[in-house]
């Protein structure tokens, strides 16, 4: 009798295992192969059964499955109007999209199954009855293997800070264990804010997942145009202690102290503050989306910009203001929203607002990325106002941007992305014209090199050309020009002059740079190797020059040698385009009374 | 992993499960753990020695800020911070000083929280000196906001200036709990609220 019993308990049990595993497997497993496990179930079913010999003994209970189900949310507050602030009492219930979703044995720690939550944050999951468990929301993007893929995760910079960058904690959501019990059962988890009326007095739970929704946004946006887009992996790093301290300059310890000055992205991290009654971003969807923005320039295209600091309304060196320009037009595109807002300050009621697609600020021209940000704004949205009556998507936006821009010969700037954009887009020739004429940009016979570009920012010095063709053997004179520049950041326009060189045949070449008129003459027996903290270091003229072909830089002279470089590169053959600047111009130390205006004579033989 | 491969998997897993389940009877049907899908694998990099030059931040406010720190900070002694703010705009820059733990720093009594600077010529404002009372060890912190009116309205820039008292460290907080996974994977979990 005993060997009946464990004989019909074996049978029932495998019967339901068959159809359980079928159940549970469901999610994964096309219709197919569903067929084929209950079909194996049954097979197996019936051989231990002996063919169904035995005579009928009381059934066991069955493993019973269950279904969990619910969704997943996090709170989002918008800002106050006009940028004034977030909003708290508008706090919005958003749900998180295409998180990774566990449920895990509470016991054991084990993951029993896992899934993406949908697009409306829905879950569901199908688990043995009567199981100590736990929900648990990962804050990452994972998706491979399908026509498109993505990786993004978001992580505290602050935390375990002897570990590598990229295995700093992960932010999870963790609600409270339950019993699965033996009926189906809703469960919808919320990531709060952490706001408790006048402050965070509790954690702040929902940053995480609003920082990854708001990169959820804008992805969505690329793959409309490429539904074959793989974006490459990115890390988000969001702390509490993420503020506006700049620190020492080392960057693995401002990291790891949260001194991070700004958001700000590099190698594929975006890095973000969060630090209370200073500044926060993680409501801040608009500057997460510019530093995605840079993340996209990064591994989708190309940018040349030399970075440093900038404000808004500035004139910038151009590659500058192509790339600051272009990443706060996708913040708008991104979130189909222009009024960027970034907020600030004593409880996070203070900011300041760009409507990205009507502000003008500072000069307009190819120079300014507020110019930019609007142009490109423009270029996409189909709201007429103005000169903008047109629209041509996003698509041809992206298509410029991750062919022709990422090889041009020229230096990425809006002229590099406009000539290319018209012609890709031959149909709309004329409307991208009269954008860029809205912002006192020639459009008319535009090449990426500018050469038709009128604009000299009032009729400045040393704005104008853009580039100048070089002849090999001919001494020529070149001015770098400090002249919008305040603060030694040596990126405002002027400071890089551009060249075009071209080398046929292929020969190595001398670049002799020399300050025509010295505003100082070193001392007798001055090397400026000799010792670091020399203050005489900082007061000689210091021309440099880049070489770069296709974007790639291919030689340098950087040397310190004062009022003159000189530098042979190996062989060169082709196109190259270069920088000439007056390093002082970006030395912090150099001395106030330096000459706004330093010409060279160069020679290239 | 393509789809035959993956079926076939599966089978074999079932296979394995099944026999597992008659031999010993047990009540354990269900596996605990499914094929996990693996994301793609990138390569992540690493950080550079010195902060990069080429990642110029988010869209600012046209302000600087810049201070230097007078002095040893010492618990209980007044301590000056140098603050010198600047703008192209010349226009008027309205500067407020604030202490968000009150156990870390005080102002003196006649320190102005809030002061309006006014352009003195040549883009130069007049120089700010600014006295805080440490109140205890650690790094503490003086928050300086400054806000401008431009042609696109009135915009913001802030800076938290850290001051460092004593050698001690202050421990950065965690918002949740550090906690690992199943792999030992490091992880911060925060609460849910449930319903």
């Amino acid at each position: 009798m005993l060997a009946q019993e464990r004989n019909w308990r074996s049978c029932d049990t495998m019967e339901i295992f068959a159809l359980g595993a079928a159940k549970k497997y469901g999610r994964r497993i096309p219709v197919g192969i569903r067929l084929q496990f209950l079909l194996l179930g049954g097979i197996l079913a019936l051989s231990a059964c002996g063919g169904g010999s035995s005579p009928p003994t009381p059934p066991t209970p069955p493993q019973a499955i269950v279904t969990i189900s619910g969704k997943v949310q996090y709170e989002f507050v918008p800002p106050n109007a006009n940028c004034n602030g977030l909003n708290y009492i508008g706090t919005l219930i958003r749900p998180i999209r295409q998180a990774t979703v566990q449920i895990i044995n509470s016991a054991s720690g084990a993951v029993i199954d896992e899934m993406p939550s949908n697009d409306a944050g829905d879950y569901s999951f199908s688990i043995n009855a009567n199981l100590s468990v736990f929900l648990r929301v990962r804050a990452e993007l994972k998706r491979s293997g399908a026509t498109s893929s993505w990786d993004v995760e978001v992580r505290d910079n602050t935390a375990n800070t002897n570990s590598p960058i990229r295995t700093r904690p992960l932010f999870v959501l963790d609600g409270a264990a339950f019993n699965s019990g033996t009926v189906n059962m809703t469960r919808n988890l919320t990531a709060t804010t952490g706001w408790t009326g006048a402050s965070y007095k509790e954690a702040r739970a929902a940053a995480p997942f609003s920082v990854l929704d708001t990169i959820y946004n804008v992805m969505k946006v690329v793959i409309a145009a490429d539904p074959q887009v793989n974006f490459p992996a990115l890390d988000a790093y969001w702390s509490v202690n993420n503020s506006s301290a700049t620190g020492t300059g080392v960057f693995s310890d401002d990291v790891a102290n949260g001194d991070l000055g700004t958001s700000f992205y590099f190698g594929n991290g975006l890095y973000l503050l969060g630090k209370e009654n200073d500044d926060t971003e993680e409501f801040d969807d608009h500057v997460v989306v510019h530093e995605w923005g840079h993340y996209f320039e990064d591994n989708f295209s190309r940018s040349d910009s030399v970075g440093g600091a900038h404000a808004l309304g500035q004139s910038l060196e151009m590659r500058l203001a192509f790339g600051e320009g272009f990443a706060t037009a996708l913040s708008g595109i991104g979130l189909d929203d222009p009024a960027y807002c970034d907020t600030s300050g004593a409880g996070q009621n203070n900011g300041f607002s760009i409507d990205i697609e009507n502000d003008r600020f500072g000069v307009d021209g190819w120079y300014n990325e507020v110019s930019v940000l609007n142009l490109i704004y423009d270029l996409w949205d189909d709201s007429n106002d103005g000169a903008d009556t047109g629209s041509i998507g996003f698509g041809p936006i992206y298509d410029v941007m991750t062919s022709t821009q990422a090889v041009t010969s020229a230096f990425t700037s809006i002229f590099s992305f406009a000539t290319e954009l018209k012609v890709q887009n031959p149909a709309q020739a004329a409307f991208i014209d009269v954008i860029l004429g809205d912002h006192d940009i020639v459009g008319a016979g535009i090449d990426i090199y500018g050469s038709t570009e009128t604009n000299a920012r009032g009729g400045s010095d040393d704005v104008l050309p853009i580039y100048t063709n070089v002849p090999l053997g001919t001494q020529f004179n070149i001015c770098s020009n400090s002249q919008f520049d305040n603060g030694r950041d040596g990126n405002k326009l002027s400071e890089y002059r551009y060249l075009i060189l071209d080398v046929n045949p292929a020969m190595p070449l001398t670049f002799t740079l020399d300050n025509v008129n010295p505003p100082s003459q070193p001392s007798p027996g001055f090397d400026c190797t000799a010792d670091p903290v020399d203050p005489e270091n900082h007061e000689h003229s210091d021309p440099d020059i880049g070489i770069y072909q296709d974007g790639v830089l291919v030689w340098e002279g950087l040397s310190c040698e004062p009022n003159t470089e000189v530098t042979t590169s190996p062989e060169l053959s082709g196109r190259y385009v270069l920088e000439v600047v007056e390093f002082r111009y970006l030395d912090e130390d150099s001395p106030a009374g330096f000459p706004e205006q330093t010409c060279f004579d160069i020679t290239i033989q | 992993m393509n789809r035959l491969f993956f079926s076939r998997i599966l089978l074999l897993g079932f296979f394995g499960m099944t026999l597992s389940a008659c031999q010993s009877g047990s009540d354990n049907a269900v596996a605990e753990k499914t094929a996990v899908a693996t994301a793609a694998v990138h390569s992540r990099p690493e950080m550079p020695a010195e902060r990069p030059k080429t990642s110029p931040g988010k869209p600012s406010a046209p302000i600087t800020i810049d201070y230097e720190i007078m002095g040893k900070p010492v618990i209980g002694i007044p301590l000056s911070i140098n603050v010198k703010i600047s703008s192209g705009l010349d226009q008027p820059i309205r500067v407020n000083y604030r202490i968000n733990d009150s156990t870390s720093l005080m102002f003196t009594n006649a320190q102005s929280r809030t002061v309006s600077l006014l352009p003195a010529g040549d883009e130069a404002y007049p120089a700010e000196q600014v006295t805080v009372i440490p109140q205890r060890e650690g790094r503490l912190f003086l928050n300086v906001s400054a806000e401008i009116e431009t042609d696109v309205g009135m915009m913001a820039k802030v800076m938290a200036i850290p001051i460092q008292v004593g050698r001690r460290r202050s421990t950065p907080q965690v918002s949740g709990e550090l906690t690992t996974g199943e792999e030992g994977e490091a992880l911060i979990s925060l609460p849910a609220k449930e319903e």
